[in-house]
């Protein structure tokens, strides 16, 4: 039985790490080829580097005019998170607190907002911001995040605010606290987690995306992170160790994160995805 | 008096509510669902993007049905639909269950398989397209070690769907394994031990106990599943740019939209995109209530 059990948890074990390998190599493969030259790696694509020094990092991050991007990605990310929080919070807490005619309504249109993919508006919107100037503004682009990252996010606090006991704010009216001292000074210090929780999603969802930001941004100096390695790659293609630095560059602040705060990223990232 | 001073103060609370709740509702509004409007009535004309919009009825629609492009594209959707209702969501639940039964260093495997999913697409595209590269590419590796059979051209026509397919799978199953492992975390662990009594084997247990408890996170995946392989878009545009062979309703969407001066016909793959979408909702709706009667 021991013996056994003893085999068993090898296998499993075993075939734990083989996937994790597979899973990591296309990642550890990149992490090697950014410290190759790339007449190394045109002659062989995956190997060890020879030497490891940050000459590939220093040229594509000015190559890539990476500060430009990071910055453009910076104040895109935390300009939306922090809208969508204030928001979140304020919308969450009308819908969970208040009673007005139309809340139900409202709830079942954010309910209903959901589910509308990107292409239903790209188009009719692009040209209407085109009309407006705000194609090609960083303004365009955090406009659209917030409102897309908005539906989801109410309703995920609306669900924690209803989860907060109504006694301490009704304390706190009785007290003369206005509604807006309430969800200042009570609601937000107790609500810290899910804010925590929203920012988290709104930062590494707006920090990653792709379709809009690559609509909507068209000049190079306003690209975002990733947007702009696509049109790095585009440009310097050929030149692969270039190519693979820059990527390392671009994923790694998220990456990074993600290895700081795994379980409260994995955590944050699923939550709400299943009632 | 009192109920006076109570009543003026709902109202008032009422009205900031209103004050608070309406300006967030119209920005969603005014950003969100107007567009959407918009392209069900652009899909009627054959409006460039730029000009005035002109009438002209269901020509869209007939001129897509008759596109060659189109169908390959609608297809392509299938394609991708059924690789992705199948894979990953397998991988997820066995992957699942592997570790939702070891104690040691679950945290650990489920970080490293999920990790993937919070890098962008963009990136994740354009570095496994460098490796697709048939010349510089892993190809030449696989060659080295005499395995020139797999060495195929991963983004020619051919195979280029299930290649960029390969990718979004790569960065999406983490994803499903973690919602998987907390719905197999709800089930009863006396379930087991009884089916342990009664000398169950391990695929008994799978099959009779471990499916059917988490049968409502699969449907919702499912659902989720086909609503989204309607309108993917990221990896294939980023890899392929729907070429030869990937060409998928989003990419063709995107193309006449923004190459081509045609909003009006691109609306019109955007509706037939929401269509779709809405009768899978309509779909798991009406099956959730037949399950439920």
């Amino acid at each position: 039985m021991s013996v056994w059990r003893r085999l068993n948890h090898i296998f499993v074990y075993s075939f734990l790490c083989l996937v994790a390998l597979l899973q990591l190599s296309p990642l550890l493969a990149t992490l090697f080829n950014s410290f190759r030259s790339t007449k190394d790696i045109t002659k062989f694509p995956i190997g060890l580097p020879t030497q490891y020094n940050l000459e590939n990092y220093i040229e594509a991050w000015r190559v890539g005019e990476y500060t430009r991007a990071f910055a453009n990605s910076i104040i895109v990310s935390s300009v939306s998170t922090i809208s969508v929080v204030l928001m979140a919070i304020i919308a969450g807490f009308f819908l969970a607190r208040s009673n007005f005619k139309i809340k139900d309504y409202i709830i079942t249109y954010f309910g209903v907002a959901l589910s509308i993919p990107v292409f239903a508006f790209l188009v009719p919107v692009y040209f209407s911001f085109s009309e407006l100037g705000l194609v090609d503004h960083l303004i365009g682009l955090v406009l659209l995040f917030i409102a897309i990252n908005m539906p989801f996010n109410i309703l995920l606090s609306r669900t924690y605010i209803l989860g907060i006991p109504r006694e301490l704010d009704e304390s706190a009216t009785m007290d003369g606290c206005s509604v807006y001292q309430i969800i200042w000074n009570i609601i937000f210090p107790i609500s810290k987690p899910i804010i925590t929780t929203i920012a988290l999603i709104v930062f590494v969802t707006t920090w990653n995306e792709f379709t809009v930001a690559n609509t909507f941004l068209q000049s190079p100096e306003l690209k975002t992170a990733s947007t702009k390695y696509v049109l790095f790659v585009g440009e310097r293609g050929s030149d692969l160790s270039l190519v693979y630095t820059a990527g390392i560059v671009t994923m790694l602040p998220i990456v990074a994160v993600f290895i700081a705060l795994q379980n409260y990223f994995i955590e944050g990232m699923t939550t709400g995805s299943i009632k | 008096m009192a109920r006076q001073v109570l009543s003026n103060r709902t109202r008032r609370q009422r009205l900031i509510a209103y004050a608070s709740v309406l300006p967030i509702f119209l920005y969603h509004f005014i950003l969100i669902v107007l567009p959407t409007l918009n392209t069900l009535t652009a899909s009627f004309t054959n409006w460039n993007g730029i000009g005035k919009k002109q009438f002209t009825g269901i020509s869209n629609y007939i001129e897509l049905v008759g596109d060659p492009n189109f169908i390959t594209a609608f297809g392509n959707n299938i394609k991708w639909m059924i690789v992705f209702l199948t894979l990953p969501i397998m991988l997820g639940i066995l992957l699942g269950y592997i570790l939702s039964g070891v104690k040691k260093g679950r945290l650990f495997f489920r970080a490293v398989y999920f990790l993937p999913y919070v890098i962008s697409a963009a990136i994740a595209g354009k570095i496994f397209a460098a490796f697709y590269n048939p010349y510089f590419g892993i190809n030449v590796a696989l060659k080295a070690f005499q395995l020139d059979f797999i060495a195929l051209d991963w983004l020619a026509p051919k195979n280029a769907l299930f290649s960029v397919a390969f990718v979004d799978m790569w960065h999406w199953w983490g994803f499903l394994l973690v919602i998987f492992i907390s719905a197999l975390q709800q089930i009863d662990p006396l379930l087991y031990e009884s089916a342990r009594v009664e000398g169950a084997s391990e695929l008994q247990k799978i099959w009779y106990i471990t499916l059917p408890s988490i049968r409502q996170t699969i449907v919702f995946i499912v659902l989720i599943t086909m609503v989204w392989s309607v309108s993917t878009f990221e990896y294939v545009w980023v890899m392929t740019r729907g070429g030869p062979g990937s060409e998928i309703l989003s990419t063709m969407l995107y193309k006449n939209a923004y190459f081509k001066y045609r909003a009006g016909y691109a609306s019109s793959i955007a509706v037939v995109q929401m269509l779709v979408s809405f009768l899978i909702f309509a779909g798991f709706g009406a099956l959730r209530k037949r399950m439920e009667d």
